[in-house]
Order: C-alpha cells, then sequence, then structure tokens
C-alpha cells in the first residue's frame, strides 16, 4: 500500500474503533489511521470547516465510515462527499452493524465503494476487514486535490 | 244469390227502354187516331148526325187517355221525347226537360240543330234519319249533354208513329241515364242493378196491369164505338143506297143510287148511274175479280150480297161493305137493291184491337214474371209460361186448379187475408207468400195484385234466391254488428287496457268465443324456450278458464307453416284440412275439437302466439268476416302482449331504480351523474356533495352546486373520461386541506356512446390522515427497530472482538511464559496485560452499554403500556415538586430557574411529571458552560390548548439537528454528557399518548427552546 494513504475511521464507539484498528494491522496495514468520532468531525477534517484538524493537499485517502452516528450519521456523510466534485474521487468504505438491504442499497446509490457488515462473529469480522485491506493494498487511490483547502 | 253480369244489367236496361217506349207509343199513336175518327163521323153524319151525348163519352174516353199519356209521361224516370217528320220536337217530358236543362215550351218546334251541338246535333238526326227511313224499333247507345255541360252515357230508344193513313207522323223517343251505372264498382253495381230490375219489373207490372185494363177498356170502347156508327148508319142513311141491276145478257147498271154516293167514293151519282164501271173500277183490282164473283153467285142463287171490299175514293183506300139482296125479274135481270158504306174506320178499329190483343198475348206468355189472372174465390183462370218454369206445374194443371192448394199452411191466413181486400176492390202491392213446387220445395213468391170486380189481376215475382240471399246478408250483418260491437268493446274494456295480460286474455278469449259461438277461445304466447304455452283457454258450455298446457312448434310443423304464410288457419273440418293434420291426433281428438280458426299473433313480424277459436264435437263453415274477426282479435291480443311485456319491462326499471334510490341515498359518499355540458343530472347530495339545499338541483352545472365555481374544475376528470371512454379514480386534496377520492364513470349507451357520467366522490381526509399518523408510526417503529438492532449489536461487537482480543492475548501470555526469560520479556508481558485490561474495559463497557440499553428499552415500553389517568393537572404544583425531588434548585446547581404562573392542562399526571423532568433535567445538561445558566419555564392558554416553554441558554442545537434529537438513543455529545439517548423520544411519546405535541426553536450558541402543548383544562378557553 503507498506510504502517503491515510485511511480515516468514522466510528463513535471507541471499541469499534479499536478493533479496526488492531485487525488492520493485523492484515499487514500499517498506514496511518485517523480516527473521527461522530459524523461532525469527519466532515469538519475533510471539508476543513472548524477549529480541528483539516486534511492535507496532495495526499490520498480512504474512509471507513459507520453509519449510526451522532450528529451526523454515515449517510449524511457520505451524500455530502458525493456531491463534491472533488471528494467523491475518495473511496468511501461503509463499515456498519446492520446489513438492511435498502440501506446498502441506499449507500450504494449514493455512490459507495464498498459495504462492510460488521458481524457478530468476530471471524467474519476479521475476514471482511482483511478483505477491505487487501482491497486497499490492490487499488490506487487518487490524490485529493485541495480544492477546499 | 246469382251474381248476374254486366250484360245482364245492359240487357235490363234496354228491355226496359224498349217497353216503355212501346207504351209510349201506343199512347200517343192512339191520340191522332182517335182524333180524325170523330172529325171524320161528323163529316160523314153532316153537323147534325152524331148525337151530344155519345160525342161526349168518345171525348172523355179521350180525355182520359190524353191524361193518362200525361201521367205516364210524367211518372216514368225516363226522358221522352217526340218530334214531327221533319225533326221539330214536338214536346218531352219533365224527365228530358230535367236533364237537358229546356222546358217543354222551349224545344218546341226547335230541330236538334237548334238545342245541341253541331256535333253531336248531327249525330241525333242521322240516327233520326235513320229510323225515317227504316221505321223500326231503334235502340242504341249514345250520350247527351246535360244542363250542366256533361255528357252523360244514355241509351236512347226510337219509335216512330203513323198517322190514319199509316204514314209516319214522327217519332218518340226515350233515353235512360246510364252514367251511373258505368261508374260504379261491380258490388255496388249489383245493387244498383238489383234496384233498376226491381223498379223495371215494378214499372213492368204497372205497365201490364195498366195495358191489361186499358185493353180491355178499348175493347170495349171499340164495340161500342162500332155498334153505335151502325146505329148511326141505319137511322141517318149516312149508307149509299143503290139499285143495281144486271141485265139476262150480263150488262150491268146502277138504276138508282143517291148523292151520298160522292161522299163516300168521291163520284157523282149521275156519272155512276150513267156509268157503271165509273164505280167498279174503283174497287181494288185485287178484290174486283171476288167482288164480280159474289154478285154472279148472288144472281145465280138469289141470296143476299155481301161483300167488303177496298175501294179507292180520291187516292185515298177506303174499306167499304155493301149489302144488297137481289131479286130476279121477269125479263131475267136481276135487281139488287142495298146499300154501301165506308167502313174503314170499323176496318182500322178492328185491326187495331187485334193487334193490342195478340200484343197483350204475347207479353202475357212472354213476361219474365210469373202473371195469373185469377178470381177472388182462389182460382187460377189464366196463368202463363213463366210458371212452369218457377213452380214445375204445366200450364194446363194450374189453370184447373185452386191456388190456394199451393199457398204455404203458414201463411194461408195473410194470403186469405189478401183475398178479401181483393174482393173489395183494393190493391194489394208487396205481397209476399210461400208457394209448393212439383219438387215440394216452397218457393217465395212476391205479388203485385190488382182486383177487377171478382177479378184478379197478378203479377208475382219468384223471389226465394233474393230472399236467401238476403237471409244470408242479414245473417252477415248481425254478424257484422257483433262483432264490430265486440271490437268496440275490447277497444275501450278497461281490463283489456290494464295492461294486466291475464285478465286481459280471459277477457279477449270470451269475447271471441260468445261473438263467434265458439266452443273454446284461447291464447297461447311464446315462452322464452320455445314452447307455446297456453296463457288462458274459455270453454263456453261451463264458461271456465284454463291455462297452463304447452305445446312445441316443432311438432306441429305444417300448421305453423300456416300461420307463417297466411297468419291464420281456417279449418273448417280440422281432421282432413291439411293445414290441421299435424294436429288431429294429438291436439284435436283429445280435445274433441273439429273445426278450428286460429290466428298469429305477431309483434314486429314475428310469431309471438296463437289466439285460437275451437269447435268441438262437429265441423262448422267459418266465414271470411270470421276470419277477418280473430286477425283483428290476433292484433289486440298482440298489442297486450307488447303491453305487458313493456309494463314488465317498467316495473323492473323502476324497482331497479328504486332500489337504486335506496342504495345511493344511504351511501355516505356523493354520487352523481353529469352530462357533457356538466349540467347535474342526478346526484344523491350526500358525502362530500354536502350541498347548501338550495343548490341541490339538477340541471345545474356541477362545479357550480358542488365548488362554487364560475367554470370547470382545473383538470376535471370527466373531460378526460369522455374523451377516452374510460373510468379514472384520483386523490386529491382541496383548498381547505380536506382529501377527496374521485372516480369517474362513463355510461356508454346502446350505441356505444357516452353522454354521461357518474362521479363518486368521498371524503377520504380522515383516511389520509389516519394513513398520515400509520405512516409516522410506521417510521417511527421501523426507526426504534433499526436503532435497537444497531445500538444492541454494537456492544456485542465489542464484547465478541475484545474476547478474541484476549484470547489473543492469553495466547501470546502462555507463549511468553512458556519461552525462556529473555531480555525484554517483562516489557512484553506488560504489553499483554495492558491489552487484556483494556480488553476487558471495553467488554465491560459494552455490557453496561447494553445494559443501559435494555433499561431504555424497558422503560419506553412500560410508558406504552402505562394506564393513563387523565385529568386536570395542577401545573405549577407539577412543575415545583419536580423541581425539589430533583434537587434543581438554583442553589444546588447555580442555574438561575425561573418558574412563571403556569395554566393547568389535562393529562397524565404521572407522564407529564416525566416530560417536564426530563425537559428540565436537558435544559441543565446541555447548558453552556462559558455562561451563567438561566432557565425558565413559562405556559400561557392559546385556542383550547395550554402551551408550555421550557427555555434555557444553553449549547443550543443545530437546525440539522433538530429531528434526530427525538430519535430514540441518539446522543448529540455522547463523550461529553452522561445519558441513555432516551429522554425527549420518552417525551415525545408521551405527548402523542396525550394528545400533546413538542416542537423545538433552537439557536446554536444561544438556547433552545421546546415548546410543549397540552389539551387546556380552563373553561370556554376556545372561545
Amino acid at each position: 500500500m503507498q506510504q502517503e494513504v491515510v485511511i480515516l475511521v468514522a466510528e463513535d464507539d471507541e471499541g469499534h474503533a479499536g478493533l479496526i484498528r488492531k485487525n488492520l494491522f493485523r492484515a499487514g496495514i500499517v498506514n496511518e489511521i485517523k480516527h473521527f468520532v461522530d459524523g461532525q468531525e469527519i466532515l469538519n477534517f475533510i471539508f476543513c470547516l472548524g477549529n480541528g484538524p483539516h486534511r492535507q493537499k496532495g495526499l490520498s485517502y480512504i474512509l471507513l465510515l459507520d453509519i449510526r452516528m451522532p450528529k451526523v450519521d454515515g449517510i449524511e456523510v457520505l451524500r455530502q462527499i458525493k456531491s463534491d466534485d472533488e471528494l467523491k474521487k475518495m473511496p468511501v468504505v461503509m463499515i456498519t452493524t446492520t446489513d438492511d438491504p435498502r440501506e446498502v442499497e441506499h449507500c450504494h446509490s449514493l455512490g459507495c465503494n464498498n459495504y462492510i457488515t460488521k458481524p457478530v462473529e468476530y471471524e467474519a469480522f476479521v475476514n471482511a476487514i482483511r478483505q477491505l485491506g487487501l482491497f486497499l493494498s490492490v487499488v490506487e487511490l487518487p490524490q485529493l486535490n485541495g480544492k477546499n483547502l | 244469390m246469382r251474381i248476374p253480369g254486366l250484360k245482364k244489367g245492359a240487357k235490363i236496361s234496354y228491355i226496359f227502354l224498349a217497353l216503355v217506349l212501346t207504351v209510349v207509343i201506343a199512347f200517343c199513336s192512339e191520340n191522332p187516331q182517335t182524333q180524325p175518327l170523330s172529325e171524320n163521323a161528323r163529316k160523314l153524319s153532316g153537323q147534325t148526325i152524331i148525337s151530344k151525348p155519345e160525342t161526349n163519352e168518345s171525348e172523355d174516353l179521350q180525355r182520359e187517355h190524353n191524361m193518362f199519356v200525361d201521367s205516364l209521361l210524367r211518372a216514368i224516370p225516363v226522358a221522352v221525347f217526340y218530334k214531327d217528320k221533319e225533326g221539330r220536337y214536338l214536346g218531352c217530358n219533365d224527365v228530358f226537360a230535367q236533364i237537358q236543362g229546356v222546358t217543354n215550351e222551349q224545344i218546341r218546334g226547335k230541330t236538334v240543330y237548334d238545342l245541341w251541338p253541331g256535333d253531336l246535333a248531327e249525330k241525333y238526326h242521322q240516327a233520326d234519319l235513320e229510323l225515317m227511313n227504316s221505321p223500326q224499333h231503334q235502340i242504341y247507345e249514345f250520350e247527351v249533354k246535360d244542363k250542366c255541360g256533361n255528357f252523360r252515357p244514355v241509351i236512347f230508344g226510337k219509335q216512330p208513329f203513323y198517322d190514319q193513313h199509316g204514314q209516319i207522323a214522327g217519332l218518340v223517343g226515350a233515353f235512360v241515364d246510364i252514367s251511373a251505372q258505368k261508374n260504379l264498382e261491380k258490388r255496388q253495381y249489383w245493387y244498383v242493378v238489383t234496384l233498376s230490375a226491381v223498379m223495371i219489373i215494378q214499372l213492368l207490372l204497372i205497365i201490364a196491369l195498366v195495358k191489361v185494363l186499358l185493353a180491355r177498356k178499348k175493347i170495349l170502347g171499340s164495340l161500342l164505338q162500332s155498334e153505335k156508327k151502325y146505329k148511326r148508319l141505319a137511322q141517318n142513311l149516312s149508307a149509299v143506297v143503290f139499285q143495281f141491276k144486271m141485265a139476262a145478257d150480263g150488262s150491268c147498271s146502277f138504276p138508282f143510287i143517291n148523292d151520298t154516293l160522292f161522299i163516300v167514293t168521291g163520284i157523282k151519282a149521275e156519272d155512276a148511274m150513267r156509268d157503271v164501271n165509273m164505280l167498279l173500277d174503283k174497287i181494288e183490282p185485287d178484290e174486283r175479280k171476288a167482288f164480280q164473283d159474289s154478285v154472279v153467285e148472288s144472281a145465280r142463287t138469289l141470296k143476299p150480297f155481301h161483300c167488303i171490299f177496298r175501294y179507292t175514293n180520291r187516292g185515298n183506300l177506303n174499306w167499304v161493305e155493301a149489302r144488297s139482296t137481289p131479286e130476279r125479274m121477269s125479263d131475267g135481270s136481276t135487281i139488287w137493291d142495298g146499300f154501301f158504306f165506308d167502313i174503314s174506320e170499323q176496318k182500322i178499329t178492328e185491326a187495331a184491337l187485334r193487334e193490342k190483343t195478340s200484343e197483350l198475348e204475347t207479353f202475357f206468355s212472354s213476361a219474365l214474371d210469373l202473371l195469373c189472372i185469377a178470381d177472388t174465390q182462389g182460382n187460377f183462370i189464366k196463368v202463363n209460361k213463366e210458371w212452369e218454369r218457377v213452380l214445375g206445374y204445366s200450364v194446363e194443371e194450374l189453370q184447373n186448379r185452386k191456388f190456394l192448394e199451393f199457398v204455404h199452411p203458414d201463411d194461408m191466413p195473410a194470403t186469405t187475408n189478401a183475398l178479401a181486400k181483393l174482393a173489395q176492390q183494393e190493391t194489394v202491392t208487396n205481397f209476399t207468400n210461400r208457394f209448393k213446387c212439383r219438387d215440394g220445395n216452397y218457393h217465395f213468391l212476391e205479388w203485385r195484385s190488382s182486383p177487377g170486380g171478382s177479378i184478379i189481376y197478378a203479377a208475382a215475382r219468384d223471389i226465394t234466391e233474393r230472399k236467401i240471399a238476403l237471409d244470408v246478408l242479414k245473417e252477415s250483418e248481425n254478424r257484422a254488428v257483433l262483432q264490430r260491437g265486440a271490437i268496440a268493446a275490447i277497444m275501450v274494456d278497461e281490463v283489456v287496457s290494464s295492461g294486466n295480460a291475464d285478465s286481459a286474455f280471459r277477457r279477449i278469449t270470451e269475447v271471441l268465443a260468445d261473438t263467434l259461438d265458439a266452443s273454446r277461445s284461447s291464447v297461447w304466447a311464446l315462452a322464452a324456450d320455445g314452447r307455446f304455452v297456453c296463457q288462458t283457454l274459455f270453454s263456453l258450455e261451463n264458461r271456465q278458464f284454463s291455462s297452463g298446457e304447452t305445446f312445441e312448434s316443432a311438432v306441429f310443423p305444417t300448421y305453423f307453416k300456416a300461420i307463417n304464410s297466411d297468419s291464420h288457419v281456417c279449418a273448417d273440418d280440422a281432421l282432413t284440412n291439411r293445414n290441421t293434420l299435424d294436429l288431429v291426433d294429438l291436439y284435436l281428438k283429445p280435445n274433441d275439437i273439429r273445426s278450428l280458426l286460429d290466428a298469429g299473433i305477431f309483434i314486429d313480424g314475428r310469431l309471438r302466439g296463437i289466439i285460437s277459436c275451437e269447435q268441438t264435437g262437429h265441423p262448422r263453415k267459418w266465414n271470411s268476416d270470421e276470419e277477418a274477426f280473430i286477425c283483428a282479435f290476433a292484433a289486440f291480443a298482440g298489442q297486450i302482449m307488447v303491453a305487458a311485456e313493456r309494463r314488465q319491462a317498467e316495473k323492473s326499471l323502476r324497482e331497479s331504480e328504486a332500489r337504486l334510490s335506496k342504495i345511493l341515498a344511504i351511501v355516505p359518499d356523493m354520487v352523481s351523474v353529469h352530462d357533457r355540458q356538466m349540467n347535474i343530472v342526478y346526484s344523491n347530495w350526500n358525502g362530500f356533495g354536502a350541498v347548501a339545499e338550495n343548490m341541490r338541483k339538477t340541471g345545474s352545472k356541477c362545479f357550480k352546486a358542488y365548488r362554487g365555481c364560475d367554470d370547470v374544475c382545473e383538470g376535471c376528470l370527466a373531460k378526460s373520461v369522455f374523451e377516452s371512454g374510460k373510468p379514472c379514480i384520483s386523490e386529491s386534496q382541496l383548498a381547505d386541506g380536506r382529501w377527496i377520492e374521485l372516480r369517474v364513470l362513463p355510461i356508454i349507451d346502446g350505441d356505444g356512446d357516452c353522454d354521461l357520467f357518474v362521479e363518486w366522490v368521498r371524503d377520504i381526509t380522515s383516511r389520509k390522515q389516519t394513513e398520515q399518523v400509520i405512516a409516522a408510526k410506521n417510521k417511527e417503529l421501523e426507526q426504534l427497530l433499526y436503532v435497537a438492532s444497531h445500538d444492541l449489536r454494537s456492544p456485542l461487537v465489542n464484547v465478541d472482538g475484545y474476547s478474541r482480543e484476549i484470547s489473543f492475548a492469553l495466547d501470546e501470555l502462555q507463549n511468553a511464559l512458556s519461552e525462556e526469560s529473555v531480555a525484554g520479556n517483562d516489557v512484553h508481558l506488560e504489553t499483554i496485560l495492558s491489552d487484556i485490561n483494556e480488553s476487558l474495559a471495553h467488554i465491560r463497557k459494552s455490557a453496561r452499554q447494553m445494559d443501559a440499553l435494555l433499561k431504555g428499552l424497558l422503560k419506553l415500553s412500560r410508558l406504552g403500556r402505562a394506564a393513563l389517568n387523565i385529568g386536570v393537572i395542577d401545573m405549577n404544583r407539577l412543575v415545583n415538586e419536580i423541581v425539589a425531588a430533583n434537587d434543581f434548585e438554583a442553589g444546588k446547581t447555580g442555574v438561575d430557574l425561573q418558574i412563571e404562573s403556569l395554566p393547568p392542562c389535562i393529562g397524565d399526571c404521572v407522564q407529564v411529571t416525566q416530560v417536564f423532568s426530563n425537559l428540565i433535567g436537558n435544559a441543565i445538561k446541555y447548558l453552556d458552560s462559558g455562561r451563567k445558566g438561566m432557565i425558565r419555564v413559562s405556559g400561557r392558554v392559546r385556542d383550547g390548548k395550554s402551551i408550555y416553554c421550557v427555555e434555557d441558554n444553553g449549547i443550543g442545537i443545530a437546525p440539522q439537528h433538530k429531528d434526530k434529537i427525538f430519535e430514540l438513543f441518539h446522543r448529540l455529545e455522547p463523550a461529553k454528557t452522561e445519558g441513555e439517548g432516551l429522554g425527549l423520544t420518552i417525551v415525545r411519546q408521551v405527548l402523542e399518548m396525550l394528545n400533546g405535541e413538542i416542537s423545538l426553536d433552537s439557536t446554536p450558541g444561544v438556547g433552545s427552546c421546546f415548546r410543549v402543548t397540552l389539551p387546556s383544562a380552563i373553561e370556554g378557553s376556545k372561545s
């Protein structure tokens, strides 16, 4: 995986975030991982809003996005990202606990690149993360230009 | 009755005319004859020879004749005229004058050329000339121009008349107008001919009688005249007295002859005495020899000389009778003393008498009527030949018998009575009785009888045929009257026109059987299954009705073929009639029917039933009028069927309309029918329509009545339905917020056109509202499930994941413990233990999280199941208790909590407490740490609602989060504050249960205001 790709994890549950991180690591993915606890935080980062950290020009990002989050949910985040001409190049992988087909459909229609269900069975979850890691290792991600900077 | 042809009628006219002419001429020619007779007599006798009384008697006779002729000419309905031999009219009768439009005076002395148009006159003249040249009876058909200028066809009859010298003196003509006959149709013509014939016969009879009377009178009169003449001659010596001498040598001379000779012969006595041949030469040459022979004979036998001979006097041939007695003189000569006189008059009279007698005899024997002379004792004296033909007896047989023997016993009293009248010299006319024929049958004879002392002159006519014909006619007239009456009665019959087919059929079968006197009459109707069902059968014998019998038309093909082709079947003997042979075994014999008269009941040209008249027991002759009659009744029956069908259809229609109307009346929706112009044709005025009474008018425009618009509603469905012809349904929201469902259905008529449509409007506002509520509830439930499943799974993912992490850590720990202690091993162990602790912390946290979630769900569930105790709530007290119970007092939290006076509301005290404690708790929880917290609870009443506000100056809520905060387990700042994400969900849940609402005004960084609405407890607060 290209070193310059930053993995963004938007996940309100600390535990889940930890598990994702551990499993990515275990799958050999050592890219920088940035963790955001709600939708608003990740939006602020990507769209360079507010006082918090902002994304950097010239870097490639991949977003692992939980749907159910405080303030702004993942669907809204996805919609905003995919509505932006520059940001829509960024791969977004939905990671969520539900496998409601309508929600899956909705996310795909909005333009998500992949959809991973957080299974209760650890093995399945681990496999999913590993698959994600493999996915990330083979995909060349576009650099995001600093339009919004 | 025999129908004679046209020729016969014409022939009768000719005969009639001929007879009239004969009579007229006979009388006319007598007239000039009588006149010269008396004149001659006067001349012959000088001024004094005819005595007065004798003259009177002769004149009386003449006057009588003249009067008779006048009357006759007036009486006969024939135009009569007479002309002299030059063709000048001498006179005419009234009929002629009337037809031709002239008067007797006008035409006298005129010729045809003076009176009529040239070509017509020429023809008349030619005919007259023809008659003059060939003097015999002339009859021909030609025409006259009447007073109106029209040409009428007539039959002319003409005959010449003669003067005393036998020369043609002129002509008598007559004509009969036959235009009426020509124009009449055959049937009517028969009646006219019959009438004419009767008239002619009557006239003939009168003429015959008159002639008989006149002939008798004439004979008597002539005889009397002759006698008188002889007397006159004898008394007045009007004869020529002579002495004739025939010498022995045969030479003849008149030694004496008186002067009368000149009068009689035109030869002077002296001349005759000088030359005997002067006289003898004037004797008709043919008779001269006979005369001479008589003289010689008388001389030889000395028997009186008597000779009648013709003698030329002044160019005229006269009859002379000579009588003398011979005496033989001594010198051998013979001397006759005698006289001779002119007997021309007598001779002519005798000839006329002979002629008349023979004429009478001819007439008597050749007359077509039964003529007879009988006495008042009832004996035939003389009968004519016609009797033989009519009665079959010979004339001889009849003439020696009493005619009363032949009279029908029943007619005897009337006949005797008639005889008595005749004996009293009364004329009997139009008397009818029956005479027995040789073959034993009786014939009807109609009599005209005239008495002459004890003698009866009678003419009779065989009217048997006419009588029979009249009886038949009368019978058919009677039937016609009955039938007309029946038809008239049926046409106005209330039962028949009532539309009740059963009663109507009963009535017409009854009338039919009664009118035609038939044993049975019935009406059969074609049923839907193709069978004929007896609607009613009337039996004349017991006057009972029955019905129900059926038959299939296929069983009687010949019969139905006949009905279909001729519309009726008339079988006098139904057992042998070919049209009814089908019926014999199956129908006729079982019912003892021998004769039937059936007619088909046709509706729109299709056979729909049969009306039948039947005769049981014996065959019967159906008359053509009866056939027509039953056909008329078939038409009635057809009308009844049509009326009944229509009535049934109308009844069904009314019933279904009534049903429909009832149904529509209870339909809570508005149902209305409109036409293309949007006029309301029908409306049940229910439901959405809820139209003001004064607007409920059919005929008004739908948009006006229902929506108060002045033009067609925008997007009117009816328009598109008219165009497409297909029904359509739509839902729409009105301006006032109500929802309606509109169904429009085109009404397609029989021609496939759509002129009307049905509009079915249903107010679906409440349904819509319910639907919205349900949709909201469903969404909420879905959300709840989604959230619950999602949020409940989250901790499990952690539990499972970190358990697995611990498991990894334990493996590593085991490896580390089993390996030999190496440098840095402690560090490694520490890391492992720290990981395990971290994982356990996650697991325990997840467990707590899970517990909290489940508790929250339970709480929510309890909320839904809690029994509500609705009542008036004192909100001031309630809020103060909340503040006290939760240690919200200002002193303890450092928050400025202001509670204003709150209006009471209606709700469940426990639940409302929950609501406000959540709201106040939230307000405190989300205060801005950067400024002094300030919370205010206020309340007011508006529109029947109590509205409470919980305001704070806290962090506020961004607009995009306003809806999310009421979601289950949603927390805006999970990291910063405690809580289960359940408070506002509960608030909303509770308020929904209590018919309340919650809304939010908030500005991030300024504060929020939660507004709670609950039903007000203040009476009349609505106003």
